[in-house]
């Protein structure tokens, strides 16, 4: 049995709409191994949410395969294995939350003797536990949706398929969140998330995917992607015609950026000193994931 | 809510308990006796001109809502009407021995259900 | 599987009775047991009276039957599919068929459990008059409810690929073409209309469809004529065979469907 949890080869889907017809996959290629968390991000109709629903068997893909911790996606063995937050978290609206949530428990077939304890845990782990009586219909958008995220918790399952995490979650809930994912790694669950919050991507996962136009981009780790190499960025204020083989880049209000390899910090401190500048912050050069997006984006869409 | 419910079961009810029943001594009872007895060696004749009669005692017994004024009107009525009549009628014979027709298109169906789960499984493997 | 099966419906009977659907039936029940204050005041004979009452209460839970099997089949499985809340349930490990299944066996269990609350009601309040309490009233309305059963499997079957007011509309269309009687067509299309072209196509639809006339057993118990048990067995079965199929397609269009 191979280490892979998801495996996605050649994966095409077109969407027969009005007008026509609507490419959303053209040969997407995926792998995450067990045990990884890994971040699933694109910008919006990039295929996202069509290739979850592949994997879950709510869509028949054209062509390609998808397997499932070994198993063809969409059939019962793969669903038994597997927790889905639905991207829009819609749950019979009269039930209430813990009523709801021991029928899907044991849809999901775990033990009768579990069940009530197992619901329990998991609307406490994501802190419903005080409205576990309550119906559906009178939670908020965030509490649906942490909902959502207790049903996918429910069987337990070694993999959890997570379709735009934290829409909805206030700032506090998307911390906890980050916590609860980190503690479901450490039981050695896989995580697959998509999401359009790019700092809880960056925190969290070991290996991301950015997805365009039905396709993935690039995968790998934060490091891959980000290639921080060993670069130092250099705010200050002063001149800039001096300095201008530095090449400084204009940053907010009257700053000035420039980026050095760090063997060169000292270097190009004294420059600005002897220019007559006012060194302000010396840090680490970051990239951020939405730069990597955007570059991604814009090249796709140039191609 | 509840109180409202209770209130217009209350209402609803009154009128069946405020008048007992008392009807059931009606003259037309001896009617639906005879009718039992004979109910096994019943024709289609027969059943309409009972019903005839059962209608004509009770226009005598003074009510107005019948089959024999339907009977009475059916000369000059609508076909659908006149049909409704005559099927009402007959439906009882119609449903005799009609049970081994019955069997024949379920097996029928039954059949088309075997085709359709074959290709289920079929198409699964 | 039948275990999922039984809390699929269990699901859907909640959510029915949260929707308050039994409101409904409880409605018409009253006035089924309200039928002998009409005595009075329509001033019947107590033998008209049973007629009338046995016709009328059976024709209202034949209509009532018939509306909520369009009404709940074609809702059931379209609401889940328009509200979405059929995603957190197919993802978890039942096939399709066990979600349609199971749905159905909820709209089958509130079918039925209402006609039996109501033709007890119907039953009930004719006692009260006639003192004779005819159990055939119940057999006659589940009849009906068998009837009603078969149309809710077919609207499931319709919704599974049309809208729900066009798979309302072709559950009428099937109610009322299927339910013509062999001697309605001879009689009223062929006889007294002379457009033998119409009944020739009445026919040639209603072979294929099911024949919800062979339900209507009414007038056995309007004029309490004995029901063969041989033909009840006969209908019942024919009922059963019905459902599966329609469930069966029903399935078949489903799994192929993008949700
Ligand atoms: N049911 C559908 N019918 C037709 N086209 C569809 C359907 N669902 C999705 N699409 C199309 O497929 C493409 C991918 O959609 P998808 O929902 O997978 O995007 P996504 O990556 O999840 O986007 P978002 O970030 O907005 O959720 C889009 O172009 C969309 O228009
Ligand atoms: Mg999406």
């Amino acid at each position: 049995m191979s280490d892979l949890a998801l495996e996605v080869r050649e994966l095409r889907k077109t969407y027969k709409t009005v007008g026509g017809t609507q490419e959303a996959l053209r040969g997407l290629d995926l792998s995450v191994r067990k045990g990884q968390v890994y971040g699933y991000v694109g910008p919006n109709g990039a295929g996202k949410s069509t290739s979850i629903k592949i994997l879950l068997g709510l869509v028949r893909p054209d062509s390609g395969t998808a397997l499932v911790m070994g198993h063809p996606a969409g059939s019962v063995e793969a669903r038994r294995l597997l927790g889905y937050l639905p991207e829009v978290a819609v749950y019979h609206e009269f039930m209430g939350a813990e009523e709801l949530l021991v029928l899907h428990a044991a849809l999901a077939g775990v033990s009768a003797s579990d069940r009530l304890s197992r619901c329990r845990t998991a609307l406490e782990m994501v802190g419903l536990g005080s409205r576990m009586k309550s119906r559906i219909r009178e939670f908020s958008k965030g509490m649906k949706q942490r909902f959502g995220i207790a049903q996918a918790l429910v069987a337990d399952p070694p993999l959890l398929v997570l379709d735009e995490l934290t829409s909805g979650l206030d700032p506090i809930a998307q911390l906890e969140l980050k916590e609860l994912i980190l503690s479901l790694k450490e039981r050695g669950i896989t995580i697959f998330f998509s999401s359009h919050m790019m700092s809880e991507v960056e925190t969290v996962c070991d290996s991301i995917g950015i997805i365009h136009q039905g396709k993935l981009r690039a995968e790998g780790t934060l490091q891959d992607l980000l290639s921080i190499e060993n670069r130092v960025a250099i705010h200050f204020r002063g001149p800039t015609d001096e300095l201008a083989e530095l090449n400084p880049q204009p940053a907010k209000a009257g700053e000035q950026v420039i980026t050095v390899e760090q063997a060169g910090t000292d270097a190009a401190l004294d420059r600005i000193r002897q220019a007559g500048g006012s060194i302000l912050t010396v840090a680490p050069a970051k990239r951020h994931l939405e730069d990597v997006l955007h570059q991604l984006v814009t090249a796709g869409e140039a191609a | 809510m509840r109180v409202l419910s209770l209130l217009l079961l209350v209402f609803l009810f009154g009128p069946a308990w405020a008048q007992p029943p008392s009807a059931s001594a009606s003259p037309a009872e001896h009617v639906h006796d005879e009718h039992c007895e004979h109910e096994h060696e019943l024709t289609e004749e027969e059943i309409l001109h009972r019903h005839h009669q059962h209608g004509q005692e009770e226009v005598e017994a003074g009510s107005e809502y019948t089959s024999a004024g339907l009977h009475a009107q059916v000369e000059n009525a609508p076909a659908l009407y006149k049909f409704m009549i005559r099927e009402s009628n007959s439906e009882p014979f119609r449903l005799k021995g009609q049970s081994v027709l019955v069997w024949r298109d379920t097996a029928v169906v039954c059949a088309l259900n075997l085709v359709i789960i074959f290709w289920f499984y079929r198409r699964r493997q | 599987m039948i275990l999922k099966i039984y809390y699929l419906s269990k699901l859907y009977l909640l959510e029915q009775i949260r929707r308050q659907v039994h409101l409904v039936t409880l409605f018409l029940a009253v006035i089924l047991l309200m039928l002998p204050a009409y005595v009075n005041s329509f001033s019947l004979g107590l033998s008209a009276f049973e007629r009338v009452a046995k016709d009328f209460g059976l024709t209202l839970i034949s209509f009532y039957a018939v509306a909520m099997a369009i009404f709940l089949g074609v809702t059931a499985v379209s609401s889940d599919l328009e509200r979405r809340t059929l995603y957190p349930l197919l993802a978890r490990p039942i096939p399709r068929w066990a979600y349609l299944m199971g749905k159905f066996v909820g709209v089958l269990v509130v079918l039925v459990s209402s006609v039996l609350v109501l033709s007890c009601c119907l039953m009930l309040s004719i006692a009260a008059l006639a003192k004779f309490a005819d159990g055939q009233l119940i057999v006659v309305a589940l009849c009906y409810a068998l009837e009603a059963s078969v149309l809710a499997a077919a609207c499931i079957f319709f919704s599974t690929f049309s809208s729900p007011p066009l798979a309302g509309v072709l559950g009428v269309f099937l109610y009322f073409v299927g339910g013509l009687s062999q001697s309605f067509i001879s009689f009223f299309l062929v006889e007294d209309r002379e457009s033998p072209a119409v009944a020739m196509l009445a026919r040639g639809l209603k072979m294929v469809m099911p024949h919800f006339d062979l339900f209507r057993v009414k007038n056995a118990v309007v004029y309490t004529l004995p029901l063969e048990p041989a033909y009840l067995l006969s209908i019942t079965g024919y009922a059963l065979a019905w459902m599966l199929l329609f469930v069966l397609l029903a399935e078949r269009v489903f799994a192929r469907k993008d949700l």
